[in-house]
Parts: C-alpha cells; structure tokens; sequence
C-alpha cells in the first residue's frame, strides 16, 4: 500500500496539523490543495493511499470533491475533518462516499488514533 | 437559542485554541475592550438562526500560536499567517456553536475584518454573547450576534 495522503484544506494552519499526524504514522508523502476544485485536480493526477479533507472551503466543498471522487475510484478512503458535527451533515457525508470523520476541534492523538487504522 | 452559551462557548474557544494555537488558555472576566493589537475574524451562520461569530486574537499571542503550529521562526510569520490561524478558530468555533443553535443552518466562509467592519457588519444585530479566554500572551475574544430579521449580509 502506497504510504501517501492527499490533504485538502483551506487552512494552511489545519493542513500543516494533519500532516504532521500523518508523518507520525509514517505517512511522509502527501500533496495539499486549498479547495474541492484543487483537491479533485490533484486526485487525478495521482493514486493516493487516502484522502483527508475539510467540508466548509471557497470553490469546490470537501463533500462535493467527496462525492465526485467516490464516483471515480470506489474504494480510496475519504477521511472528513470538519467542524460539521450535527447527525444530519455526518449521514450527508456518509452518503457522498465518505469514509471516515472526524470533528474540529480534535487533539493529535485522537486523529493519530483514527489515521493508524489506515496505515497500521 | 437560550438565554447564556457563555459557559459552553468558553469550553469550545479553549478547544480550539488549544488546536489551532497549541496554547491553554482560560475564561478570563472583565477583559473588554482590548487595547492591545489583534487580529480578527467573522463567521456567518444562515438558515434557522441568523447571525454572525466573531473572534479576535491578540496579535501577540496569534504569532506565537502561528510560531508554534507552523514551526516558522518568529521573524517568518507573515500576517497571512495570523490571519488563517484567527480564520481557523472562528471557523472551529462558529462551527461548534451552530450546533447550539436552532436547525437547519449552514457557515459561511471565515473573513478577516477590521473592527470597523465588524461594527458595519453587526449593524441591526444584538450581542448576545460577549466572552473571552487568555492566557500571558494575549486573549481571545468570542461574541456571537444574532440578527434581527431573516437578512443576513
């Protein structure tokens, strides 16, 4: 299994948090991308192990990439980080092809525990 | 919307200061107004609640924050930096308190403001919350307006 992430993320600041998890569970290859538009460019291009990625961004959102990266490859996880932690936005998300979840704010240790199951 | 979030506020802009910062910081009273220089940011909330979270940072303690989260030395962090960590937090904490709030309703995008902008922006709003965390570097303030009718800008 290819050990590389894609990270999508309007924030630089949020992007830098969850590589660094990333490269703590050996996960040193990751590509970022700032919007759904960028993140679905990027997915293209190259295979990736998962993609990790924020709801709430300008162009693209995270669950419209989602939904249109379910549609191109079926069993690529898709990790959401968001701060959209109401029943109805997670049964969205889990719909649109979305993998796995995770609500902001979150400690390092949580979202390292939650990467491990994927690159154990 | 109850009458006071003040206590579940505090709670959600510690956690997200501790994210996106890596700083502990605690409630801190009587802290109003800020003198001190500060970043600040805006976040909508549309749909069954109307209205708009706004947090400003000490620009002190947002530049250790951004130090510390992006690993730069000090003299690297530019004010685009400090403006997507303020960005960041508003985000995690307007989306925290949407929870509270009444359902449906969607967050805008977080935008940087002045604190003249936030005065033309809150114009036909109530305050309904007002508080802030600290810590030795600086504070971070969370108000939260509601709007008075259905327009949002």
């Amino acid at each position: 299994m290819n050990k590389n992430a894609l990270v999508v993320d309007d924030s630089g600041t949020m992007r830098k948090i969850i590589i660094r998890s990333l490269n703590a569970v050996g996960v040193s290859e990751t590509v970022e991308a700032g919007d759904g538009d960028a993140g679905l460019d990027a997915f293209k291009q190259q295979s990736f192990a998962m993609v990790l990625t924020d709801w709430n961004m300008p162009n693209k959102s995270g669950i419209e990439m989602a939904r249109e990266i379910r549609a191109l490859n079926p069993s690529v996880p898709i990790f959401m980080i968001t701060t959209e932690a109401e029943r109805s936005r997670v049964l969205e998300a889990i719909q649109a092809g979305v993998s796995d979840y995770l609500v902001k704010p979150f400690t390092s240790e949580v979202l390292r525990a939650k990467l491990d199951k994927y690159f154990p | 919307m109850t009458p006071s979030h003040a206590n579940e506020i505090e709670q959600i802009a510690q956690d997200a200061v501790a994210m996106t910062l890596n700083r502990e910081v605690v409630p801190v009273i009587a802290c109003r107004p800020q003198g001190d220089p500060r970043v600040i940011s805006a976040i909508g909330i549309r749909g069954a609640w109307n209205g708009l979270v706004v947090v400003d940072i000490s620009t002190a303690l947002a530049h250790a924050g951004a130090v510390n989260m992006l690993r730069l030395a000090a003299e690297a962090i530019t004010d685009r930096d400090l403006r997507e960590v303020a960005d960041e937090t508003v985000n995690i904490v307007g989306g925290n308190l949407k929870g509270l709030l009444p359902r449906p309703s969607r967050l805008s995008l977080p935008t940087c403001l002045t604190e003249h902008e936030v005065v033309e922006r809150t114009a036909g709003c109530d305050l309904l919350e007002d508080t802030a965390v600290g810590c030795d570097e600086g504070l971070v303030r969370v108000r939260l307006f509601a709007r008075r009718t259905a327009d949002v800008a």
